[in-house]
């Protein structure tokens, strides 16, 4: 799958190249718009990270560009503004997904997953990792084809986990995910704890292998 | 006061001043007047009645007759005198007037005249208006003018505070209606009145001003933001790299833990002071019907989905709709609930009631060490928890100042008390 990732900042962009490259992910960088410009006019991706603000151009321009050259692929809103209006611009115009920077590395991979995943499987997807099967449109967790029953919140920590294979997730990166955009996070973490508790007890309950390890003090990994 | 008062004030000062110096004045000019006039009268009678004198000198009986004559005039008066003068003698005398039993001021004047070789003294007087009548009159007068001028003024201050001053008062009802965000430019009707018109255009060009320096300022919190945000992101995405490490230790782990709490709390900082600018500039004025309880449901769900604590004792009413910020209403609700989450001893205590447009929010907890005079201000902290920004409720505080809101806080009993009357 192929990502395009439009940020001004060389550092960043290479940042996010390196951690999305690390999945199935194929990633191409543009540090300007024109560079931008040319790319999405001449290739097709699965999925676009669009910062608003480039040197020579308005991000926002881009999403029109993409809109009249009736490209299908998602596109997610890069932006330091964190601005209302931006983000309901960008919405209107046809963005998928908002993300405020600074942001996690592995919130960032979830989103894009979840994008690709609505965009190739028309909202219907299925997520899977060996006997785990995560049905996002209807919110249903099946292990070994049985239905586990889950919290909210500990639904939203699984997909998280399995968005990031893999990967360490830090605490204060599923703290922020699970907290919402409103919602500031607690000083304190030790609900994750409890959640990942809960979480790792209801699948080996049902007869899941602990895929969840802890990494020091630092964060949860979601590996074989 | 208004300034027309002030005008009037100052006019009817002057006229009471006037009349005062006027009574007087006028009295004095008045009687001066009338006794030249009388002066004048009595002098000419006097040579008339010599001239007719001077036509009957050869009567022989004049001498009687002239005797007579003394007898029966009322306002005249013939002495023989022993030596005379030229002179005429004019003075004010008060007489005791038989008619009206009382004493009257006349005029009297004493001359000397010669029939026959013989001096006679001749006194001829004429009543003078008196002076109390004279003063009464004058005064009257005098207080009718201040009346009919006191109640010309006040009319002509009505009518003229309605129509001359109407032009003011709009530029002023719009003033007040003015906000500098809306980014509109200050518009007016031409009022053909000098003064005014150069007050309307110089409030627009003070206001374009203001715009353009609240334009930039916008600009700069926005740059300052997207300046920090993005070196916070880089740094945040080298360390998301970094943890992917294999090799790393478990001492190096715990130092890229670190890094990444700070350059949490350093995220958080700057994201508290943004929304506390954003806040104080009033970018967030947009209103709408916003249904508190509804927002307060789902912050509450949020947390204890997030904090996975048995429900806390929610006593909420009907929805109860308000007329104010959505978003500003979620982050207040979201940081006062956030703020007895963090800080209640027990989850299961907290109580939560939204009733008669009046939040409460109560947890258990300590007393605060530093007093809570001080829990509204910026960067102050009550715990030693360094991740807390120091910011909630002082942003709790400025959206309440700025929407109007009444926030208290009390300690009772061993709880904290949060009230919000919307």
């Amino acid at each position: 799958m192929k990502v395009l990732i439009v940020e001004d900042e060389i550092e960043l962009a290479q940042s996010m190249a390196k951690f999305l490259g690390s999945e199935s992910f194929i990633c191409e960088q543009a540090h300007y718009y024109d560079t931008a410009l040319d790319k999405i006019t001449i290739h097709d991706y699965d999925c676009i990270l669009l910062d608003i603000s480039l040197p020579d151009g308005n991000g926002l321009l881009l999403l029109e560009k993409l809109k009249a050259l009736k490209k299908n692929n998602g596109v997610i809103i890069v932006s330091a503004k964190n601005s209302i209006d931006d983000k309901i611009n960008g919405l209107n115009l046809g963005a998928d997904d908002y993300l405020a920077k600074p942001f996690h590395m592995a919130e960032l991979a979830a989103r894009v997953q979840a994008v690709v995943r609505r965009r190739l499987f028309n909202g219907r997807d299925i997520l899977e990792f060996n006997e785990i099967k995560i049905d996002t449109a209807a919110i249903t967790v099946m292990i070994s084809e049985k239905v586990v029953p889950l919290t909210r919140k500990e639904y939203e920590l699984l997909i998280f986990l399995m968005s990031n294979k893999n990967k360490v997730i830090s605490k204060n990166a599923i703290a922020e995910h699970l907290t919402g955009d409103i919602a500031e996070v607690m000083d304190n973490f030790d609900f994750i704890y409890a959640h990942i508790k809960n979480l790792k007890k209801k699948l080996a309950d049902a007869g899941c292998p602990d895929y969840i390890k802890t990494i020091y003090g630092l964060g949860y990994k979601f590996t074989e | 006061m208004r300034l027309l008062n002030v005008n009037l004030r100052s006019f009817l000062y002057y006229s009471l001043l006037l009349v005062l110096i006027g009574v007087p004045l006028f009295f004095i000019t008045i009687r001066e007047i009338l006794e030249q006039e009388i002066d004048k009268t009595l002098h000419l009678q006097r040579e008339e009645f010599i001239n007719h004198l001077r036509n009957y000198e050869y009567l022989e009986d004049l001498e009687v007759d002239l005797h007579v004559f003394d007898e029966l005039a009322y306002d005249l008066s013939i002495q023989p005198a022993s030596s005379g003068s030229k002179d005429e003698l004019y003075e004010t005398v008060s007489l005791y007037d038989s008619l009206d039993r009382e004493a009257k001021p006349y005029r009297v004047a004493t001359s000397y005249f010669i029939v026959k070789g013989k001096w006679y003294k001749l006194i001829m007087r004429m009543s003078l208006v008196e002076n109390e009548d004279l003063v009464l009159v004058i005064g009257l007068v005098q207080t009718l003018l201040v009346l009919f001028l006191l109640g010309g003024f006040l009319l002509i201050n009505r009518s003229l505070s309605k129509k001359i001053w109407q032009p003011f008062y709009k530029t002023l009802t719009k003033l007040k209606a003015y906000e500098l965000n809306k980014s509109e430019s200050f518009q007016y009707e031409e009022t053909r009145i000098d003064e005014f018109d150069d007050l309307n255009a110089a409030i627009r060009s003070l206001t374009n001003k203001n715009m353009e320096v609240f334009q930039q300022q916008k600009e700069f919190i926005e740059n300052a933001s997207h300046e920090l945000q993005t070196p916070l992101a880089i740094l945040q995405s080298k360390l998301d790299l970094l943890m992917q490490d294999e090799a790393l230790t478990e001492e190096q782990a715990a130092l890229v833990k670190d890094m990444t709490n700070t350059n949490q709390r350093l995220s958080k900082l700057n994201k508290s002071l943004l929304l506390l600018s954003k806040i104080e500039n009033q970018q967030f004025i947009d209103k709408e019907d916003v249904d508190v309880t509804q927002i307060l449901r789902d912050t509450i769900l949020n947390y204890q989905e997030l904090t996975a604590t048995t429900t806390p004792n929610i006593l909420t009413t009907s929805p109860f709709i308000l007329q104010g910020n959505k978003v500003l209403l979620e982050i207040l609700i979201n940081n006062l609930v956030r703020n007895a989450f963090q800080h209640t001893t027990h989850h299961d205590q907290i109580k939560i009631k939204l009733q008669d447009g009046t939040l409460t929010i109560e947890n258990p907890g300590e007393p605060f060490k530093q007093g809570s005079e001080k829990i509204f201000e910026r960067f102050h902290k009550e715990s030693t928890n360094r991740s807390s920004t120091g910011l909630g409720l002082a942003i709790v505080k400025k959206i309440c100042d700025l929407s109007g809101y009444n926030l208290t806080y009390a300690y009772q009993s061993g709880a904290h008390y949060f009230i919000v009357k919307f």
